[in-house]
C-alpha cells in the first residue's frame, strides 16, 4: 500500500494543532481535524491515531488544557483550549517552520 | 506538574481508560454524523468510520501509554524481551553475569574481611583507652618484650596516667576428671582483668580483687567454646569443681566467645604474682592498661619512662636501659603486617570490581555495536528514542541483577572460605560476617556500569541516520568514536591486569624465595611432640630422667634414626630470652651484652635436626653436674667476642645464672620466622635445667607421621598416665609459620588471573569485532592480491598495539603496588626487572593469543562474498 501524500510531516502536527487552537479557541479533537482538513484547503488529513497521543502529550506538557464539556448535538466531548506556554511554544514552532521552508524552496529553487 | 498528573492517573486508572473510550467514541460518532449528512446509511457510515479510524484499540493503547500504568504494563514487557534476549546471546550473558559476580563477591568478600578485622570496634569499654604495653632495651636491640613482674607492680604503684594496669600470660593445662583428659589452651590473668577491659562474662562472674593472691587461685573460667564442647553448654556448671592440672578448682564463670586479642584460651585461670618469690630481670608477663580519662596515649607513655629511669637509678643491676613503649590495643592485635596484607587485598580487590565494571562496559559495547542495526530497525518502525533507551536500561538492570544475585553467592561463599583459612593466623578472623553496606556499593557501581554503557546502542542509533543504518547492512558501527572508546577501555583493563599479575608475581616470588631460605637446620622426615610433667607427680630429678630414659627408648624405635629432647623447635611458637655476656669481656670491662634466645637441648636434638657442629663437642649423655657445660649457636659466639677468639673453654653467664663453660658452636638456627635473621642462641643443657612443656624431635628414615603412635607408645611405657600433644611434623610448623604468605599469594594470583581472564575476553572481543568492521576492507585488499596472512599479521598488530599501551602503564602502576606492600615482599624489589619482565612476557603471549583466534577468521574471508555484500 502506496503512503498518501497529504500525510503531515512528523513533527508539524502540534504546530497545526496549536495554530487551529489559537484561531479558532476552544475546539474538540473531531472539530479539530475537520478545521485543519478544511484550512489547508482539503491538502492535509489528520491522522486519528496521531492526533490523540498528540494532544495528549500537549496537554501533559502544559501547551493545552482539556475540559469535558457538552457539544451543540448534546453529546460529551473533551473540549481542548490554548495555554499561554502554548501560545509560545505556537511562536517558536511556527518561526522553526518558517525557517524550514525558506531553507527548502531556496534549496528547491537554486540546487 | 505533569508528572504529578501522570502520578494520580495511577490511582485512576479505570477512568482514564473510560475517559479515553469515550473520548475516541466521541470522534467516530461525529464521523458517523458527517457521513450521514453526506448521504450514507448508519450502517455504511458506521463501517466507514471505523475503518477509517484504523484500529481505535490500538490508538488507545498508545494513548492511554502516556499514563503510568501503561507505563508499568511497559516495564513488564521490556524485563520479557530483556530475557528473551539475553537468552539469545548466551555467551554474552555468561560472560558479563560472571564477571559482574566475582567483582561484586570478590570485594564484598574480602572488605568483610577488613571490616571484622580491623574497623570493627574492639570488645572493650572505650577501647580507645585500653593500651599495650611492653619494655624495651635499646642497647639490646629489643623493641618488644615481656615485662618483668616486679616492674609491673611498680607502674601499678606509681604510675598515675593510668586507671588500672593488668597482666596476662599465655599457657596451657591438663583438664582431668569427668571426661578424656585433655589440653587446653589457657590464659592466666591478673584479678581486674575483665573489669579493667570491661569484658562481661556470659554467666557467672569474673575473677575478684584478691583471687590473684598467692595460695587464693582456686578459681577458673571457661571459655564459651570449651563449654559448650565439653560440658554441653551446662548452666549448673558454675559452682561446680572441675580438674585443672589434678587440682581441684571452682568454675566461677564462663567467658565470651571474643575477647578482642585472642579467639585460643579454653580457660583462664588467676595470673598469681608473688614478688616474694620474682626477680626483677625476669621478663614474663604481657601487660594491658586503661589510660586515665582525657590522658592521651603519648602523655602517659612520657610518664612511664620517667618512672622506667627512676626505676633503672634504684635498680641498676636488673634495669640497666629498660624503657616502656605503649602502643593502642587495637593497633598491638592488627599488626603492621596484617595491616599491610589487608590494604594489599582491598586495593586488588578494588581493582578487580574496577575490571570488572570495565569489562561489562566492553562486553555492553560489543553487543551494542552488534544491535545498532536491530535498533535502526526498530526506530525506522517507529520505536520512539524514549521506548528503545528504557528497553535498554531494563536489559541492563535485569543484567545487573543476575550479576549482583550470583555475586552474593560468591561473597558467601568467599566470607566463609576466608573464616575458615584465616581463623587460625589472623586475629578476629573467626566473626567474618558479610558486609551488606559494602554488597550495596560493589553492586551499585557495577549496576551504574551497566546502565551507561548499556545505553550505547540506543545513543549510536539515534544519532545515525535511520536508513544509513539499514542501508549499512552489516558494517554498521556505532561509529569510530565507540571503537576508539573501547580500545581505550581495553587498554585500561590491560593495564589494571598487569597490576595484578605484576604483583601477584612478586608475592609468589617471595614466597618462592622463603621456602628455598637457609634454616640452618633440615626440617625434612622430622616429627615433634609436647610432653607436660605435672609437678604433682615428678621432681626435677625424676623428671630429668625420664626425659633421658625417654631418648633411650625413642632412639630405639625401629625407622628412627637421631631423636632428642628440647624445650622448644623452631617455628614451634613462641621465644625465651635472656641476656648473655662472657665473663672475661664482662659488660663492666665494655663488652657487650647480647640478649639471646635460649634453647634447652640434648645432643639428639641437635643430631635430629641435622644443626651442624661448627667447634669443640655437644653434650654427652650425663654431664658432670659442677661444671655447668655450654653450647653457643654461631653468631653468639661471634657477637659475645668481636674479636675472634676462639670461643671454647670461656665462661659465659646468662641472666642471673651461675657461670657456663663453652663447650661447642653450632650453625645459626631461624627460629621465629623464616623472613628473620637467625636470632643468637644459647643451648643449655637438659643435666641442669628443663622447661614446662619439653618438645621431643625424631628424624625419621619414612613419613615421620607414621611414628606418632610408637611416640605415644614409648611415652606411656615410661609413665602409663603421661599424655602427649602438639603432635606435628616439622614440615607441618614451618607451613603454619607461612601459611598467612601463602594465603596472600595465593589470594592475589587468583585475582590476578581472573583480571587475566577479563583482559583477555576483553581483547578478544575488540579485536573479533576489529575483523567484521574491516571485512570489506580486507576483501578489497585481498582480491586485489594481499595474502591473508599479511592481514592477519595487520590486525594481530592492531590489537597489541592496544595492549602494549596498557602494558606499559599498567607497568608503572605494579610498581607502585609494589612499593606499597614492600612489608609483604622477601629478597624481592618491588622493580624487580626479571618479575616484571616475565609478566609482561606473559600478558603479551596471552594478548597475542587473544588477537590470533579471531583474526585467523581472515583467511576464511571469500572475497566474492564479502564483497557481493557491500
Amino acid at each position: 500500500m502506496g503512503k498518501r501524500n497529504n500525510d503531515i510531516l512528523q513533527g508539524t502536527l502540534s504546530l497545526l494543532v496549536l495554530r487551529a487552537l489559537e484561531a479558532r479557541g476552544t475546539m474538540h479533537g473531531y472539530a479539530l481535524t475537520s478545521h485543519i482538513h478544511k484550512a489547508s484547503a482539503e491538502l492535509l488529513r489528520v491522522e486519528e491515531g496521531s492526533l490523540y497521543p498528540a494532544l495528549h502529550r500537549m496537554e501533559q506538557d502544559g501547551w493545552v488544557r482539556a475540559e469535558w464539556g457538552e457539544t451543540e448535538k448534546g453529546r460529551q466531548a473533551r473540549f481542548y483550549s490554548l495555554t499561554d506556554k502554548g501560545s509560545k511554544q505556537l511562536v517558536i514552532e511556527r518561526e522553526s517552520w518558517e525557517r524550514l521552508t525558506k531553507g527548502v524552496s531556496r534549496a528547491l529553487r537554486y540546487a | 506538574m505533569a508528572q504529578w498528573h501522570r502520578l494520580l492517573n495511577v490511582f485512576h486508572r479505570g477512568r482514564v481508560a473510560e475517559a479515553i473510550d469515550a473520548e475516541l467514541r466521541f470522534h467516530i460518532e461525529e464521523r458517523v454524523d458527517e457521513l450521514m449528512a453526506d448521504g450514507l446509511g448508519e450502517s455504511d457510515a458506521r463501517n466507514l468510520a471505523a475503518r477509517q479510524f484504523g484500529n481505535a484499540t490500538q490508538y488507545q493503547e498508545r494513548t492511554r501509554r502516556m499514563n503510568i500504568p501503561g507505563l508499568i504494563e511497559d516495564l513488564i514487557d521490556d524485563a520479557a524481551y530483556a530475557v528473551r534476549s539475553l537468552r539469545r546471546t548466551p555467551a554474552f550473558t555468561a560472560a558479563a553475569i560472571l564477571t559482574l559476580a566475582f567483582g561484586i563477591g570478590a570485594t564484598t568478600a574480602i572488605y568483610s574481611l577488613t571490616r571484622s578485622v580491623w574497623l570493627r570496634p574492639l570488645p572493650f569499654t572505650e577501647p580507645g583507652r585500653v593500651v599495650r604495653i611492653w619494655e624495651t632495651n635499646r642497647p639490646l636491640g629489643i623493641t618488644r618484650f615481656s615485662a618483668s613482674v616486679l616492674n609491673y607492680l611498680s607502674w601499678c604503684e606509681r604510675a598515675s596516667a593510668f586507671q588500672s594496669l593488668v597482666a596476662f600470660q599465655p599457657g596451657s593445662a591438663n583438664l582431668n576428671g569427668q571426661g578424656d583428659p585433655e589440653r587446653v589452651a589457657s590464659l592466666a590473668v591478673t584479678a581486674r582483668f575483665f573489669d579493667t577491659l570491661g569484658i562481661r562474662p556470659i554467666l557467672g562472674r569474673s575473677f575478684v580483687a584478691g583471687e590473684d593472691q598467692p595460695g587464693r587461685g582456686r578459681v577458673v573460667m571457661l571459655s564459651d567454646r570449651l563449654w559448650r564442647q565439653r560440658y554441653g553448654a551446662d548452666p549448673n556448671l558454675v559452682g561446680r569443681s572441675i580438674q585443672v592440672n589434678g587440682e581441684s578448682r571452682t568454675v566461677i564463670g564462663i567467658a565470651p566467645l571474643d575477647i578482642g586479642f585472642t579467639a585460643d584460651p579454653d580457660i583462664f585461670e588467676p595470673l598469681t604474682l608473688d614478688p616474694a618469690h620474682e626477680n626483677r630481670g625476669n621478663h614474663m608477663i604481657e601487660v594491658l592498661a586503661r589510660l586515665k580519662p582525657g590522658i592521651t596515649a603519648t602523655q602517659a607513655e612520657g610518664d612511664l619512662n620517667r618512672l622506667a629511669a627512676q626505676l633503672e637509678r634504684e635498680f641498676p643491676d636488673s634495669n640497666r636501659d629498660w624503657r616502656a613503649r605503649m602502643v593502642p590495643a587495637l593497633d598491638w592485635i592488627v599488626d603492621r603486617d596484617t595491616r599491610t596484607a589487608l590494604l594489599v587485598l582491598m586495593a586488588t580487590a578494588g581493582l578487580l570490581l574496577a575490571l570488572a565494571c570495565i569489562n561489562v562496559a566492553n562486553l555492553l559495547l560489543a553487543r551494542a555495536s552488534s544491535r545498532v542495526q536491530e535498533f535502526g530497525v526498530r526506530r525506522a518502525l517507529g520505536a520512539s528514542g524514549l521506548r528503545m533507551v528504557r528497553q535498554l536500561i531494563t536489559e541492563s538492570t535485569v543484567l545487573a541483577s543476575l550479576g549482583g544475585a550470583v555475586g552474593l553467592v560468591v561473597a558467601l561463599a568467599g566470607v566463609r572460605a576466608l573464616r575458615v583459612l584465616l581463623s587460625q593466623s589472623v586475629p578476629r578472623a573467626t566473626a567474618i560476617s558479610l558486609d551488606l553496606p559494602v554488597l550495596a556499593v560493589a553492586a551499585g557501581l557495577t549496576l551504574l556500569t551497566g546502565l551507561l554503557f548499556g545505553l550505547a546502542p540506543a545513543w549510536a542509533a539515534m544519532r545515525t541516520d535511520v536508513r544509513a543504518n539499514l542501508q549499512d547492512g552489516h558494517r554498521t558501527t556505532a561509529g569510530s568514536g565507540g571503537l576508539r572508546l573501547r580500545q581505550a577501555l581495553v587498554a585500561g583493563e590491560f593495564a589494571l591486569a598487569t597490576v595484578l599479575v605484576a604483583g601477584a608475581g612478586l608475592l609468589l616470588a617471595s614466597f618462592v624465595r622463603i621456602q628455598s631460605v637457609h634454616m640452618g637446620f633440615d626440617p625434612r622426615n622430622v616429627l615433634t611432640a609436647r610432653i607436660s610433667l605435672p609437678e604433682t607427680r615428678y621432681t626435677m630429678a625424676t623428671a630429668e630422667s625420664f626425659y633421658r630414659n625417654l631418648e633411650v627408648e625413642l632412639k630405639a624405635l625401629p625407622g628412627v634414626q637421631s631423636a632428642g629432647i628440647s624445650s622448644n623447635v623452631p617455628f614451634g611458637g613462641g621465644d625465651t630470652q635472656n641476656p648473655v655476656f662472657a665473663l672475661d669481656n664482662a659488660p663492666t670491662d665494655g663488652g657487650p651484652t647480647v640478649q639471646a634466645s635460649w634453647r634447652i637441648a640434648t645432643r639428639g636434638y641437635f643430631e635430629a635436626l641435622h644443626i651442624p657442629l661448627l667447634r669443640g663437642r655437644l653434650y654427652r649423655g650425663v654431664e658432670p653436674a659442677n661444671e655447668y657445660p655450654i653450647v653457643l649457636g654461631e653468631s653468639l659466639a661471634r657477637r659475645l667476642w668481636p674479636d675472634g677468639r676462639d670461643p671454647i673453654g670461656r665462661t659465659v653467664r646468662m641472666g642471673p645464672n651461675r657461670p657456663m663453660t663453652v663447650i661447642g658452636v653450632v650453625g645459626d638456627v631461624r627460629q621465629l620466622d623464616l623472613t628473620a635473621d637467625p636470632a643468637p642462641t644459647i643451648y643449655p643443657s637438659t643435666s641442669w635445667t628443663l622447661w614446662d612443656p619439653m618438645v621431643v624431635v625424631m628424624h625419621t628414615a619414612g613419613d615421620p607421621a607414621q611414628l606418632a603412635s610408637a611416640l605415644r607408645h614409648a611415652v606411656m611405657k615410661l609413665d602409663s598416665q603421661q599424655p602427649i600433644f602438639d603432635v606435628q611434623t616439622m614440615d607441618d610448623l614451618i607451613d603454619a609459620n607461612s601459611s598467612q604468605r601463602r594465603l596472600n599469594a595465593f589470594l592475589v594470583g587468583a585475582f590476578a588471573l581472573l583480571a587475566l581472564a577479563l583482559g583477555v575476553i576483553g581483547i578478544a572481543g575488540v579485536v573479533a569485532y576489529l575483523v567484521i568492521q574491516r571485512t570489506p576492507e580486507m576483501a578489497v585488499r585481498i582480491a586485489l592480491g594481499a595474502t591473508p596472512g599479511r592481514v592477519i599479521r595487520a590486525v594481530i598488530a592492531g590489537g597489541l598495539r592496544i595492549c602494549a599501551a596498557g602494558l606499559a602503564a599498567g607497568l608503572i602502576g605494579a610498581y607502585l603496588l609494589g612499593r606499597a606492600m614492600a612489608g609483604l615482599l622477601f629478597q624481592v624489589r618491588p622493580g624487580d626487572p626479571a618479575i616484571l619482565g616475565a609478566v609482561a612476557a606473559a600478558l603479551l603471549a596471552a594478548a597475542l593469543l587473544a588477537s590470533w583466534l579471531p583474526a585467523r577468521r581472515i583467511s576464511r574471508i571469500d572475497p566474492a562474498t564479502a564483497l557481493r555484500k557491500e
